[in-house]
């Protein structure tokens, strides 16, 4: 369904992506993970052909996206990180206007847009401006505007964010539907657990390329047995107390590379409870008051953090 | 495709009452108050006339230039307008006060004296009072015979003796401010010259507004979705220019509609009217492209519309008439669109044929199209730079 062979990107003297390659089948779901700036955007605007790449190939069902652009576009639904509507126009407005820019017509323009409004729940709320509606609505009517015309890759740049539990439970379902009923979907966000939730296949990427691609379990195997543990202190002297514990902890388990956040310090080990209980011994002979500490199962979150070293809110 | 493109836009401009307020009330309003202030000042102006006076002339240096510049006056083209009476100096004070003349001069003893020497020449002129134009008109004659004087100084010897027939053009023009009139000119009231100019006033502001929406559209992300639906880049464009000219027109019609029936104003032949507006609104819309491809943000746009469009309308005649600016800002301001439309309804409203307003036509137009060209040059240039 789609090709994506040895993409870079320059820009302004800066390679913002370093020949990214991958390939979806038909009906595959993708998520694409990465810190800000990792160029996820930039490799969204190219899969779309809003941005042309430097060197490489896009292909979508077969068509060359840069030789045939609008015909490959015609294949492809894009869901913005911001809301892409006409606010001063009701649901069923901006439906039925983006259901012209498809292509779509008549009878069947009139049933999609029904059939949309169903789909999305706001079929009782279809003639209300969208500028009235919650965030949450406006991502639904987002969303619903990118697969009118029934697209066969769906394009997801970060669509819950800021948006209310209720909403987000019936956009992650309604994504779950459509890929179900063979939609390809690539979904970029912020939230693990939705990456979790609805892709099959994952990818990390970090300053300008992919680090990892594969499963949950695959990208979890990588990891291997080592699991994060978190240590959370109270930092009674400010800064100081969080320095002396760093400065033991790379005096005494300097092969143990750490990350701090906050009040946090995070690290990764293949014997985590035996390490654990060294670092309280040595964190409560330093006179540093400890608040918590645990041993983190391997999820996304930790996996991502462990390949790029940052949060992926950074 | 581009028609649903028309069509949202037009929905959207609609349901936006703020614009819609200012854009179409606004100029009535406006074109209201300063018809109304005015009153009809400049119908007055067109319609001045100058009665019959007569000028009482005293000469004291009795010499040949002053016998002849006697008999120019007296012979003179302005003479029906002018009765000339030979005085003494004491009678020329009396009927001056006595307001039987309206004008003396007197001409000083060593009047041919100064002439010949190129000094400051020896002439009194007395005026009466409310005499103002009579004194205009006496000077031009004044001046003129000085000139003729002195080139027929300098040309006699070369004419063998004989007096020289001044003909220049250039003499001419110093004393008459020539234009061509048509023979149904219609003077200009006040109501329609603020009509036109205010038209043409908040066609500016229309088209500068939608260009700006044009730009914000494309900060936002509604024009990346557009540019990945099946809407290519030039149906886009064809669109949004559709737009500016639909809904500059329905303003046009609002404005005359309004003012041809609440306040009487008459804009001339109605084909030569819708011609002109369309002329202009290719020549602002141009413009305004042309200015919005060097920039990028929409604030920025608007900042420097908002200064333009005033700049544009103080120079163009829309606050006050043109003829009250020096002749370089008219110069300059013949190749402004606003400037160009204003003259056009103006000569239209004037009972002009369509054949003197062709040309304007065509150079609005000509203007509009040069600046599409050269935006849309810089536009293609722009997106193959930032997407190479």
């Amino acid at each position: 369904m789609l090709k994506v062979q040895n993409i870079i990107k320059n820009y302004e003297g800066k390679q913002v992506l370093k020949g990214v390659s991958f390939h979806l089948k038909q009906g595959e779901s993708f998520g694409l993970l990465g810190p800000n700036g990792a160029g996820k955007s930039t490799l969204i605007g190219i899969m779309t052909g809003l941005i042309h790449a430097t060197s490489g190939t896009v292909t979508i069902g077969g068509i060359d996206l840069h030789k045939e652009t609008k015909h490959a576009q015609q294949l492809i639904g894009i869901v913005p990180q911001e809301i892409a509507l006409y606010l001063d126009m009701s649901a069923k407005e901006n439906l039925t206007f983006w259901g012209k820019m498809y292509g779509l017509k008549g009878e069947e323009l009139k049933s999609r847009v029904q059939e949309i409004l169903e789909l999305i729940g706001l079929g009782n709320r279809a003639n209300d401006k969208v500028k009235v509606f919650s965030g949450g609505m406006k991502r639904r009517v987002n969303i619903g505007c990118a697969i009118l015309h029934r697209p066969k890759l769906l394009i997801m740049d970060e669509p819950t964010v800021g948006i209310d539990p209720q909403s987000r439970n019936h956009i992650l379902e309604t994504v779950k539907t459509l890929n179900s009923e063979g939609m390809t979907i690539i979904y970029t966000s912020h939230y693990m657990e939705e990456v979790e939730y609805l892709c099959e296949k994952i990818a990390i990427m970090d300053q300008g390329s992919f680090i990892k691609v594969g499963d949950l379990s695959e990208l979890a195997e990588l990891v291997g047995e080592k699991r994060e543990i978190i240590f959370t202190i109270k930092c009674e002297q400010g800064q100081k107390d969080m320095e002396r514990v760093c400065q033991y902890i790379n005096e005494y388990h300097p092969l143990n590379d750490f990350m701090v956040q906050g009040n946090q310090i995070k690290l990764f080990d293949d014997n985590p409870q035996h390490l654990l209980s060294q670092l309280i011994q040595g964190v409560t002979a330093l006179n540093v008051q400890l608040i918590s500490a645990e041993v983190v199962e391997p999820n996304l979150e930790n996996v991502f953090l462990y390949f790029t070293g940052k949060k992926l809110r950074d | 495709m581009s028609i649903w493109v028309v069509l949202k836009d037009l929905l959207l401009f609609f349901r936006d009452k703020k614009s819609f307020f200012t854009l179409f009330f606004m100029p009535i309003i406006l074109i209201a108050i300063l018809g109304a202030a005015f009153g009809d000042n400049m119908k007055k102006d067109s319609e001045i006339r100058i009665n019959s006076f007569r000028v009482g002339i005293t000469d004291q240096d009795k010499s040949a230039t002053s016998k002849m510049f006697l008999s120019t006056l007296s012979k003179s083209e302005l003479s029906d307008i002018f009765e000339v009476k030979v005085t003494s100096k004491n009678q020329l004070e009396k009927e001056l006060n006595s307001r039987d003349i309206t004008m003396g001069i007197i001409i000083k003893p060593n009047f041919e004296k100064s002439i010949l020497n190129h000094d400051h020449v020896q002439l009194n002129i007395l005026k009466g009072p409310n005499s103002s134009l009579q004194e205009m008109v006496l000077e031009n004659v004044v001046l003129q015979f000085f000139q003729n004087y002195h080139m027929n100084r300098i040309l006699m010897p070369l004419n063998q003796g004989k007096e020289v027939e001044i003909v220049s053009d250039q003499l001419k023009k110093e004393l008459v401010n020539e234009r061509n009139i048509h023979i149904n000119s219609q003077p200009i009231t006040s109501f329609q010259y603020y009509a036109g100019g205010m038209g043409v006033l908040f066609l500016l502001m229309t088209v500068v507004f939608l260009v700006g929406s044009m730009i914000e559209e494309k900060e936002e992300e509604v024009y990346k979705r557009l540019l990945v639906s099946k809407l290519s880049n030039t149906s886009y464009i064809i669109g949004k220019l559709l737009g500016i000219f639909l809904m500059s027109m329905i303003q046009l019609a609002v404005i005359i509609l309004f003012t041809s029936f609440v306040f009487k104003v008459n804009w001339g032949e109605p084909f030569t009217v819708v011609m002109i507006g369309f002329s202009f609104i290719l020549n602002a819309a141009g413009l305004g492209v042309l200015i919005g491809s060097f920039i990028n943000r929409e604030k920025t746009f608007n900042s420097v519309g908002i200064l333009g469009t005033q700049v544009l309308a103080a120079l163009g005649g829309s606050m006050v008439p043109l003829y009250l600016f020096p002749q370089w800002v008219m110069n300059i301001s013949y190749f402004l669109p606003n400037s160009l439309a204003l003259q056009m309804f103006l000569k239209n409203m004037a009972g002009a044929d369509f054949s003197e307003i062709q040309s304007g036509l065509l150079l609005s137009c000509g203007m509009g199209l040069a600046c599409f060209i050269i935006a849309l040059l810089r536009m293609s240039f722009e997106r193959k730079h930032r997407y190479a």
